[in-house]
């Protein structure tokens, strides 16, 4: 509705302005006010539901605005005075400062030719902002426009160059000249996003990486696109340099195979607070490697990786709240076993794209969660129990085919969403739980929708 | 409730749910500092009640995504950014002095969105770039990094 009104204000009859602007003394905005008030479109457009609430300036004068001063505790007169602030300021700046843009034609044409370049005045760090939302390509495209642009590009600390493969055989050569441009200005790099198609043969290299932990790199997105082929994945292999990026917050990769460093075998990620890993080939000493050194790691999720047999996080992660962990389908699933110790984590999410392996699941020592969503995992009656007996603070509950489960009795003070799918052993449920808002069943041999 | 008070001697009254979006003014408020009038020297009543609109429309961002207003959220947006160069620049320059991040990613990608697959030619006449490189200095830009100069998706209309 806003946009009718400008509409109106726009194209609105040169005439008509023409004649007010007579009535205008040049350079005196607050005459302006004055005249404007009295459009005749005032009063007409009431029905918006925003809740501003205009004060108007004492000195403002005797204008149409004043009808609503009186009913101030509607919903509806502040907006009334909103629009027609919005419709009088718009007419204001057209008739004082640029009477001659009424020629220009509706919509964006007329506020654009007070425009003057001002996107290069903007300060650089927004200027990047908004490059940041570019494919790098695009981004370096801008760098011809004018000394500004071509500045903002090769300072630029955002770096997302989407997927290669249409300019592989100079790939080496970009990154080389792109990552060294920045290094050599000490431009401290926010983020770096590369995506490498298999067919390519295109493999990440160490000194890139060695480049952007120089440049105090925060958040790096790598990933190769995985092949399947004779029943494995092939995944492809990470620049180990990358367990050294002490400064980097956020990491995600995909499609790698995660290997420690030969020498020490350490790593050394102290800032990480997400890692986010898909389509990963693992093993348990990663985990534990990243345990001891992650101290602040906030989001950790694991999705569809392979080579893990037991998913184990001891009290080493304190900081720990979010833990996404989504499992492959048999036969490439090996998870047996999950164990955590987290006393912060709030929510909590395990799945199996197919009824898989995952049969001990120990989180009791998470006292602290609220949200836990289970899909394809071996629980029984009795962990059921022994859960909510030790987790007093789970607030939301998922449970999806969860086969094993036959008589669900959950007593908790603080639930308040249960959602039970497809769990088809079930028989009974009992429940204990006065805060209950949301129950919501659904198996095949009985429905229950509640609150 | 807040009073705002635009540069133009304009005051606003806005929920204080709705106005700690704005990093800047919740620390003022955690720090005591927000006891009468907020003066916003940086920000017209034009551009600030444009910001006010956004701030009460996500009020309750957390609560939409369990109630399913996702989606009204998001035409919401869509309609937010749908505005001229001019304006985009003023709510952009706000949302960072503001310090509304939310608002400042909204505004960046409309900004981003608009700029994207354009040519030079065409990004250069939409924005009124004046180019101050010589013709020497804008080929050796092209030289240095052929790579971003090739490819067929280039958009020369200016829209």
């Amino acid at each position: 509705m806003d946009i009718e009104i400008e509409q109106i204000t726009s194209q609105e009859n040169p005439q008509k302005l023409q004649n007010n602007n007579k009535a205008i003394t040049k350079g005196n905005p607050h005459t302006v006010a004055g005249t404007t008030s009295e459009s005749p479109d005032s009063g007409n457009n009431n029905s918006s539901n925003s809740d501003v609430t205009f004060h108007k300036d004492q000195n403002d004068g005797d204008d149409g605005m004043d009808d609503c001063d009186d009913v101030s505790d509607t919903m509806r007169t502040p907006i009334l005075r909103k629009r027609l602030w919005k419709i009088k300021k718009t007419m204001l700046e057209v008739r004082v400062f640029k009477p001659q843009r009424i020629n220009l034609g509706p919509m964006e044409g007329s506020s654009d030719a007070t425009c003057g370049d001002r996107i290069s005045k903007l300060p650089e760090p927004i200027l990047h902002h908004i490059l940041s939302f570019l494919h790098a390509k695009h981004a370096a495209r801008m760098s011809t426009l004018s000394k500004v642009w071509d500045s903002a590009w090769n300072s630029l600390p955002y770096l997302d160059f989407g997927e290669i493969f249409w300019w592989s055989k100079d790939l080496n050569v970009v990154m080389d000249q792109t990552l060294a441009s920045r290094k050599k200005h000490k431009i401290s790099m926010q983020r770096f996003s590369l995506w490498l198609s298999y067919y390519a043969c295109l493999s990440y290299d160490d000194r890139w990486i060695k480049i952007l932990i120089a440049c105090n790199i925060k958040e790096l997105n790598l990933r190769v696109e995985t092949h399947y082929y004779r029943g494995n994945f092939l995944y492809g292999s990470l620049p180990v340099a990358i367990f050294a990026a002490k400064s980097l917050n956020v990491l995600s990769l995909h499609g790698f195979n995660i290997e420690l460093p030969a020498d020490d075998g350490t790593i050394n990620l102290s800032s990480l607070r997400e890692l986010h890993l898909s389509f990963v080939f693992l093993d348990e000493q990663f985990i534990k490697a990243m345990c001891t050194s992650c101290c602040n790691l906030e989001h950790l999720s694991l999705q569809y990786f392979n080579g893990l047999t037991s998913f184990q996080v001891g009290g080493t992660l304190p900081k720990l709240k979010m833990i996404n962990l989504v499992n492959l389908e048999p036969p490439d699933s090996l998870l047996q076993l999950v164990d955590i110790v987290a006393i912060n984590l709030k929510n909590l999410s395990i799945s199996n794209k197919f009824y898989g392996n995952i049969n001990v699941v120990r989180i009791t020592a998470c006292k602290a969660l609220k949200n836990l969503y289970l899909n394809c995992v071996d629980i029984t009656d009795n962990w059921l129990e022994e859960l909510f007996y030790s987790l007093k603070n789970l607030e939301k509950f998922d449970l999806i085919c969860c086969k094993a489960l036959k008589i669900m009795k959950i007593t908790s003070e603080r639930l308040k969403q249960l959602r039970v799918v497809d769990c088809h052993n079930l028989i009974a449920v009992e429940l204990d739980t006065p805060n209950l808002i949301k129950f919501h069943c659904f198996n095949e041999k009985f429905k229950v929708f509640l609150g | 409730m807040v009073k705002l008070k635009s540069n133009d001697d304009k005051e606003f009254e806005v929920e204080e749910a709705a106005v700690i979006q704005s990093e800047m003014i919740k620390n003022m408020i955690e720090d005591g500092c927000a006891t009468s009038v907020i003066p916003l020297p940086n920000i017209d009543s034009k551009t600030l009640i444009k910001v006010i609109e956004y701030l009460n429309k996500h009020i309750n961002m957390g609560k939409a995504a369990e109630t399913g207003e996702e989606d009204d959220l998001k035409e919401f947006d869509e309609q937010f950014v749908n505005m001229g160069w001019e304006e985009l620049f003023d709510v952009i320059m706000a949302a960072n002095y503001l310090n509304i991040h939310e608002l400042m990613e909204l505004c960046c990608q409309s900004a981003a969105d608009r700029l994207k697959n354009k040519s030079v030619r065409a990004v250069r006449e939409m924005l009124k770039i004046t180019n101050d490189l010589t013709e020497e200095e804008e080929q050796e830009i092209i030289n240095d990094a052929p790579w971003a100069f090739e490819g067929p998706e280039i958009d020369d209309t200016v829209n």
